[in-house]
């Protein structure tokens, strides 16, 4: 498999600025070849992978664990059950979803099994960011990263898989293993806190 | 809910997640790769041991097997009554062998049965009856 096959477009998330929602995401034919390339052993769709969505599974780790470390070893675990279980990857019918939901399963694990071990807090996460050049900006990603550490986890992070991933109830649902009411839930339960937040915190 | 004039959903818009670190996808990569390398370098016992499936498999042939052993150690025995222990259980239905044994062809067939040799006890002779003068049976002799 040629290397031109499997290039696929750098994920948004990782350029370092603001993110369009609307941008970004592999389609049906690129996530087929990444798979099958992986299948054959290829290195470079593993890297074709990384490109592609680690920007993602960080976001998703990140607001998730709420731990820039602990969100890198997220992903670095996402990355190698990938490619462990690369044979069976054909089989996989929502790429993104299933990507995403391994990430959602990693980051509730390493949240467990920190949460046993940790006795220091937890650093405090940049959950968002904006280009370094724009100082209001910046002053209002830090006021909303204040914010977001207010929400529960699992309210932060569907706030995350809407916004950011652009993903729909239904799917949010499946990568958090909860029915679709629940994720629209929590995603409305976040929005309001939010809003509230915003309101009243300075 | 108009999020169009959202003033949150106007801020999130503008902010974005922040990217992995840099010297992550370094790290990221060459344990993937070592990751990919020992899937490629497992054989098909170790994938097929390895596997979901055959493991559940597996265990449902376990669990048939089992079950089935159990089912037939608590079946009621023919008849409906209570099995008693296996030394006293009456002998199943003679096979083909034992019954060709009990329908051997006699020898001889003037030949006495066995029992016959055995000699028996005789039995007590009979007290006989005796009566009195007026016909009527002893008392002694009457039972």
């Amino acid at each position: 498999m040629g290397a031109d096959r499997i290039a696929v477009a750098r994920d948004p998330g990782e350029r370092g600025g603001p993110v369009s929602h609307a941008q970004g995401g592999l389609g049906a034919d690129d996530w087929r070849r990444i798979f099958a390339g992986l299948a054959d052993g290829d290195e470079r769709a593993l890297e074709a992978l990384y490109r592609a969505t680690a920007g993602r599974v960080f976001g998703l780790a990140l607001w998730r664990t709420g731990s820039v470390e602990d969100a890198c070893d997220v992903v670095q675990e996402v990355f190698v059950r990938v490619a462990g279980q690369a044979r069976r990857l054909s089989r996989v019918a929502d790429p993104r979803g299933w990507l995403l939901g391994l990430a959602h399963h990693v980051a509730v694990d390493t949240v467990r099994r920190r949460r046993r071990q940790r006795e220091a807090p937890l650093d405090e996460a940049p959950f968002l960011t904006a280009p370094e050049h724009d100082s209001a900006r910046l002053v209002d990603a830090q006021r909303v990263t204040r914010l977001l550490g207010h929400l529960p986890p699992a309210q932060r992070e569907a706030v995350y898989l809407k916004h950011y991933a652009d993903c729909t109830f239904a799917e949010i649902g499946a990568i958090a293993g909860v029915p679709t009411f629940t994720a629209a839930s929590r995603y409305r339960l976040g929005i309001d806190r939010l809003r509230r937040l915003l309101e009243t915190t300075p | 809910m108009n999020d169009d004039r959202d003033p949150l959903t106007h801020l999130l818009d503008g902010l974005a997640p922040p990217p992995p670190p840099a010297r992550l996808e370094s790290r990221v990569l060459r344990a993937a790769r070592e990751a990919l390398e020992r899937d490629r370098s497992r054989d098909g016992w170790a994938r097929a041991w390895e596997s979901p499936v055959w493991r559940l498999a597996w265990a449902a042939a376990l669990a048939v097997l089992i079950a089935g052993h159990v089912g037939l150690s608590l079946q009621p025995p023919a008849g409906g009554g209570v099995a008693g222990p296996p030394a006293a259980a009456p002998p199943p239905t003679a096979g083909g062998e034992l019954a060709a044994v009990g329908g051997l062809q006699r020898l001889d067939v003037d030949a006495r049965p066995l029992t016959g040799i055995v000699h028996e006890q005789p039995a007590e002779a009979p007290v006989p009856r005796r009566t009195n003068p007026r016909g009527e049976i002893d008392k002694e002799t009457r039972s």
